[in-house]
């Protein structure tokens, strides 16, 4: 099974697009996480893809180490959003404004 | 038609991609979100990344969305209002997805030779090689990482007060 390297590049970008257009336009705090991880994905799609179209090796070990930070950030990214529900009782993005920004 | 295969795992990834923007329960988006690291994982295995793939199974659809999940069952929404969609904010999406349309339509355009998908290239012995001699630094480097995100887990969702 051999595709073209486009076939992978075009279904990345189509993927970090979606990824990005549900961050901005989701409300909810945890939606909006899964749509970085989504965009995660994607970046981990190109890389793999060129590495293999070079023929070298890193590539899994680089999407390994995205892989492992992904996975430490959503355990903060989530102990987080746990703490700021406590805090203000709502998931809601646009009731988070104590720092009126 | 030898890239129906590709085409099939990309529909179900774009699907379970468009899932999580556009489903309104976010039991359901995580769910989506699921489907769509699955098609991944199947992408994978067409560069023959077979350790990448299983490795994409274990920890992203094994355990991030799981504890996407948890978070969800944990903060009560029933009481909570969760946020949907906003309306206004419509406008950019719909620009941000037709750019990157646009941009894979110019992508498919190019003339490309096709993957070499080497079988020795995507295996775990290969990876192992290259993560514990080259890269052991990084290897280490990521496992403070993880220790110290497990830490700052524990602090910031621990309750006040609680000893």
């Amino acid at each position: 099974m051999a595709y073209p390297l486009q076939n992978y590049l075009v279904l990345s970008a189509l993927l970090f697009g979606i990824g990005m257009a549900g961050f901005l336009y989701r409300r909810n705090v945890i939606v909006m996480f899964m749509c970085v991880e989504l965009m995660l994905n994607a970046v981990n799609l190109t890389i793999v893809a060129f590495a293999a179209h070079h023929g070298l090796n890193v590539g899994t070990v680089y999407a390994l180490l995205i892989i492992t930070v992904a996975a430490a950030e959503a355990a903060v990214g989530l102990a987080i959003i746990i703490s700021i529900f406590r805090l203000k009782g709502t998931l809601d993005v646009d009731e988070y404004d104590q720092m009126k920004g | 038609m030898e890239n129906l295969i590709f085409y099939i795992l990309a529909a179900v990834t774009l699907c379970g991609g468009l899932g999580v923007v556009f489903m309104r329960n976010p039991v359901g988006s995580a769910l989506s979100l699921i489907l769509a690291l699955l098609g991944m994982a199947c992408v994978y295995l067409t560069l023959s990344a077979e350790f990448l793939a299983a490795v994409q199974v274990l920890v992203y659809a094994g355990a991030i969305v799981v504890l996407f999940l948890f978070v969800i069952l944990l903060v009560n929404q029933e009481k909570a209002p969760a946020g949907g969609f906003s309306r206004l904010r419509l406008v950019v999406p719909v620009a941000v997805i037709g750019v990157s349309v646009f941009w894979a339509c110019l992508l498919s355009r190019i003339e490309s030779p096709e993957v070499f998908a080497d079988p020795s290239l995507g295996s775990g012995t290969e990876a192992a090689k290259l993560l514990f001699t080259t890269y052991i630094f990084p290897f280490e480097a990521v496992s403070i990482i993880l220790l110290a995100s497990m830490i700052g887990a524990i602090v910031l969702a621990k309750r006040k007060g609680v000893k």
